[in-house]
């Protein structure tokens, strides 16, 4: 969880703050879950919201993550973070949990509340910017 | 880039580092929450029974019936409660291994959920015992206790 929150907000402290507000607000409507998903598909979702919420209440793009360029690997890992930080944020969600945290449709699905076709699009969509960008650098 | 190089690299993107302190934040700052909302509930309650018509209130003692709870109403309160604590009672035994070994954060969550419950509900009971016939007491009291047999139902359906 705080991998997904790090990657889209741009630093571990407010990470560790989403983290926290998200098991807040899961804890709080306990009550309004129902079963329809797993309980941590549930969290996960209070999670992205609560990451979502933060980068429209600070109206920018998420800070691309300062990373010492100590080899030309950190170096891609520093152009892939700026490039994810100019797409649309769904499919930089999308992205995030598909290709890195390594979720599958069917769960990336009940996290953002998309079908399954939806989310696969949206992956494809957000792989073509990321190589159109880290290609044309 | 290919697609598989980038498939490399974003699982490069995954970072993990130690929080020892993160479960405790959590934890005080829902106690924190916990207790404001309790506060909240508190000041509503006693303010809706300074706004208790006073004439009611001073009929309460005798038990004459009037506004407040008659006799007869307060005797149906008085099993409706008896019922909750039965049902109560009953689910809290069957909850009780779970609770006692609660390992999940979402399991110990409940938990400290029925400890808020019942120290809300021992707040309500000694206000009840100052204003017995007191219909708006009776109804928190209601709530308290059928909030308190959904947790315990959670708890049991739920590993």
């Amino acid at each position: 969880m705080k991998s997904v929150a790090y990657n889209l907000l741009g630093s571990q402290a407010d990470a560790e703050d989403a983290v926290q507000e998200a098991f807040l607000k899961a804890h709080r409507s306990l009550a309004a879950f129902r079963g329809g998903s797993t309980l941590s598909t549930w969290v996960y979702r209070t999670l992205l919201n609560v990451c979502l919420d933060e980068g429209r209440r600070r109206a920018r793009r998420p800070e691309a993550v300062a990373e010492p360029a100590v080899d030309s690997k950190a170096d891609l890992r520093a152009e892939l973070r700026r490039a994810l930080a100019a797409i649309d944020a769904r499919q930089r969600a999308v992205f995030l949990l598909a290709a890195v945290e390594g979720f599958t449709h069917a769960e990336i699905s009940g996290m953002l509340a998309i079908s399954e076709a939806n989310s696969r699009t949206i992956l494809l969509e957000a792989r073509r910017k990321l190589q159109e960008r880290l290609t044309a650098k | 880039m290919t697609p598989e190089e980038l498939d490399l690299l974003a699982k490069d993107l995954h970072h993990e580092w130690e929080s020892p302190d993160l479960w405790r934040r959590i934890e005080s700052r829902r106690r924190q929450r916990a207790w404001a909302a309790a506060a909240v509930i508190l000041a509503a309650c006693l303010a809706l029974a300074l706004l208790l018509p006073r004439p009611a209130a001073q009929r309460a003692p005798d038990r004459a019936g009037g506004p407040l709870l008659s006799d007869d109403a307060f005797a149906e309160v008085a099993a409706a409660e008896k019922a909750y604590l039965r049902s109560i009672e009953r689910l809290s035994r069957a909850a009780e291994g779970k609770l006692r070994g609660a390992k999940s954060p979402v399991m110990a969550a409940h938990a400290a959920k029925l400890q808020v419950l019942d120290e809300a509900i021992a707040e309500l009971r000694e206000e009840a015992e100052r204003n017995t016939f007191s219909a708006h007491v009776h109804g928190q009291m209601a709530q308290l206790y059928r909030q308190k047999q959904e947790t315990l139902e959670w708890v049991i359906r739920h590993d």
